[in-house]
């Protein structure tokens, strides 16, 4: 059964699984021209026992390092503590390169339930639309260890953001809630309010199911 | 939103060529039910090639050579017939296997699709899926129906939300049945655990995956975790069925080519036997000892593994590893002795029946309770032409009498003492010596056992049926005249003809056994070969009605 977007999770956790095996000493010096330089490649053959040192790395560096820092983050796709603690100081920074590459990487480093929290917050209430869509995008995508238990509180987050008076997160939230469930429910979000009620029901009842089969 | 395609991206990887494996299961003979309504029928009991109408085996599914899985078929594990179809996962090797069958594509109506699973460990993923053209897409006409397993737990993903079902047990066939309305876009769903009439789950009308209403179905897949690479999941699938008739839902009591006939049995392990002395197979952790409140308790203490290895039964293979630290005491001493019996199948296999021997009587020893070892040990004494070592080993398995193996090892001693012929000549004189004088007051000695027994299996070995049925009426009537058991015989009488394919004298042969019967193995077996009549006859009201007696009879 070769399927579904999910599989990228798959050669993820493979190489988690492979790194983990490993834990040489780290060389500070190399690891640090690696993750400026967004050679994750590089960084994943050193395996996870460079992750705190390379949250050091990221937070001595300077805005665009950082943004490249946290591309490589994402890349590896590695659960870090430090990565998470070291992206969440970013995660409200107004340089777009960065915030995007922040927001999409918190996912791919934790399965910390402030991490959809932010992300939600952000999704709805950033003043800047690109920030909002691209928080969208995260939830969407890229919240990858997350069990299905976790996921409660991120389809909470995005189907009570179906009925947010902003046009643009009403939109960003039914698509990332498509992405994940691969329907609608008949929801549109350009309806009025009375006419999104019959579909905001439907989403409302499948919570209480999805819930229910915690 | 934009969706950042370039990123993270990794394709579903849908294979088109088709892999020509070495498995190869064929469609069952859809005898059953109506053949118009069967799409797709297999229960992996005779080879036939792969190919896009019926089949395509990946042993990794993503083509990256690096899979250490695979698919194939095994008689560890079945539900009917001799042999199911056997994944296996390795967590970690970046690929997965997969089995993936295909039908004319449904797009209204209903669509029934029955099948079997047994896992070895529960705590492994699996999973199962009906798909449409779309392949295995959250879409409409791509995934319709997915079953899976997910932290121990037994889950169908509806409505995209992955429901719990039950936590399955090792080692335990699972019977699920899907009755799908794909213009509804909702299926009914029942699972039964084997031999028990009450179903597990019976559930009404749920969504299909992503609750798509016309999603169109055509193949179906059996695979271990397509996503994360972390499982290593063993399990078995039997009795695919996918039908537009609501008959294929009575399976297993009816499916088309449910069970291998005994008299295909007999044929199966005597092939075997005809090439070079070897181990018959283990059909069942009971083979080796066993109990049945073992496999669960084993499975979840990690010994999962090591079961597999054992009923895999491949020659040369490692035994299983037998921690001194996990599991009590009785544990470590049968896997012990079925690590024994292991390297014994290994030698006979390469020829060294003295060492085989050696393995099968400490496995024995070790194990009086698992009745596979003096089996062996009688193949591997007859191999070595120590004939009355070898009649006593058969005398020690006499539980299995009931048992194709048994008849097969039989035969094979019996044909041991000398060629065919003169195996015969040597066995006749006793055997009809039996015949001329009555029966002694109490059961017959062991040794008049064995060789009347060797005499009749020697004579269905040759093919002669006429005078093994002739034999065997001789040697009812003179237990009758002794007031013993005269049943065991005349089933034998009904075997004949039966092998001679004379249904109806060996149905009325088996009718007359069944009389005189009391024990509750022997009636089990007698019901099972007059269903398999039935089956052949085409009488499949009758054939159910008798395989339920038996599973009926098996909570008495």
């Amino acid at each position: 059964m070769s399927m579904l977007r999910g599989v990228v999770v798959a050669g993820l956790l493979a190489s988690c699984c492979a790194a983990a095996a490993g834990a040489a000493p780290v060389d500070a010096e190399r690891l640090r021209t690696a993750a400026r330089a967004g050679d994750w490649k590089a960084i994943e053959a050193m395996g996870p026992s460079v992750l705190p040192e390379l949250a050091r790395i990221y937070r001595g560096s300077s805005v665009a390092e950082r943004a490249q820092i946290a591309q490589v983050y994402y890349n590896l796709g590695w659960k870090s503590e430090d990565a998470k603690r070291a992206l969440m100081a970013d995660v409200h920074t107004a340089d777009q390169s960065l915030r995007l590459q922040v927001q999409w990487a918190l996912g791919r480093v934790s399965d910390d339930p402030a991490v959809v929290d932010v992300l939600l917050d952000n999704m709805r209430n950033d003043p800047v639309p690109l920030f909002r869509d691209k928080a969208a995008c995260a939830l969407a995508y890229d919240q990858v260890h997350l069990a299905p238990a976790q996921k409660l509180r991120l389809f909470e987050g995005l189907i009570g953001a179906l009925d947010d008076p902003k046009l643009q997160v009403r939109q960003v939230a039914i698509q990332a809630l498509s992405i994940l469930t691969h329907q609608t429910k008949g929801y549109s979000a350009n309806a009025d309010a009375e006419r999104r009620k019959p579909a905001l029901a439907n989403w409302r009842r499948w919570l209480v199911e999805y819930r229910a089969n915690l | 939103m934009s969706v950042r395609a370039a990123r993270g991206r990794v394709a579903a990887a849908i294979a088109v060529a088709l892999a020509f494996a070495a498995l190869a299961p064929r469609p069952a003979s859809a005898r059953a039910i109506a053949r118009g309504s069967v799409l797709a029928s297999y229960s992996f009991d005779d080879d036939v090639a792969t190919g896009p109408d019926t089949f395509a085996v990946w042993q990794g599914a993503r083509h990256n050579k690096g899979g250490r899985g695979h698919v194939r078929l095994s008689d560890a594990f079945h539900l009917s017939g001799h042999r199911a179809v056997e994944l296996k996962d390795v967590a970690g090797d970046s690929d997965f296997p997969e089995l993936q069958g295909y039908f004319p594509v449904q797009g209204a109506g209903r669509l029934y699709f029955h099948f079997a699973f047994l896992t070895t460990d529960p705590a492994q993923e699996l999973n199962v899926a009906l798909a449409g053209p779309r392949f295995f897409q959250m879409e409409k006409d791509g995934i319709a129906f997915w079953l899976g397993t997910r932290d121990g737990r037994l889950v169908h993903y509806s409505d995209s939300i992955p429901k719990r079902l039950f936590v399955p047990q090792a080692f335990t066939w699972y019977v699920v049945d899907v009755a799908y309305d794909i213009t509804a876009g909702r299926y009914d769903l029942a699972i039964r655990a084997e031999g028990q009439t009450a179903p597990l789950v019976s559930l009404r009308s749920q969504p299909n995956t992503t609750s798509r209403p016309g999603s169109a179905v055509d193949k179906f897949s059996f695979v271990g975790s397509p996503f994360a690479d972390r499982s290593s999941v063993v399990y078995y699938v039997d009795d695919v069925v996918i039908g537009s008739d609501e008959s294929v839902t009575r399976l297993p009591f009816t499916a088309p080519g449910r069970r291998k006939l005994f008299i295909d049995l007999f044929g199966e392990y005597q092939r075997r036997l005809r090439e070079r002395p070897r181990c018959l197979p283990a059909i069942g952790p009971d083979d080796f000892g066993f109990e049945e409140d073992d496999l669960a308790q084993l499975a979840a203490a990690g010994f999962s593994e090591s079961l597999q290895r054992l009923l895999e039964g491949t020659p040369g293979a490692p035994g299983p590893r037998v921690s001194t630290e996990q599991g009590p005491e009785h544990w470590r001493r049968v896997l012990a002795a079925a690590s024994r019996w292991s390297e014994g199948c290994a030698a006979l296999d390469r020829g060294d029946a003295l060492l085989a021997h050696d393995r099968f009587t400490g496995a024995g020893d070790e194990v009086p309770e698992g009745r596979l070892y003096p089996l062996s040990a009688a193949l591997a004494l007859a191999a070595l032409k120590r004939i009355d070592e070898a009649d006593e080993q058969l005398a020690l398995a006499s539980d299995l009498r009931h048992d194709a193996r048994y008849a097969v090892a039989s035969a094979y001693v019996g044909l041991a003492r000398k060629d065919l012929d003169r195996a015969l000549e040597w066995l006749r004189e006793p055997a009809v010596r039996a015949l001329d004088r009555d029966a002694p007051p109490a059961r017959s000695g062991p040794v008049e056992t064995l060789v009347t027994e060797q005499y009749y299996y020697v004579l269905l070995w040759k093919a002669d049926y006429d005078d093994a049925r002739d034999y065997a009426l001789r040697m009812a009537e003179r237990a009758g005249r002794a007031r013993l058991a005269s049943a065991p015989w005349t089933v034998r009488a009904g075997d004949a003809s039966f092998y001679r394919r004379d249904n109806a004298e060996a149905r009325e042969l088996y009718e007359s056994a069944l009389e005189g019967e009391k024990d509750w193995g022997a009636l089990r077996e007698i019901y099972l070969k007059l269903a398999d009549l039935a089956y052949l006859d085409g009488d499949t009201a009758n054939e159910r009605r008798l395989r339920e007696h038996y599973y009926g009879s098996l909570h008495e």
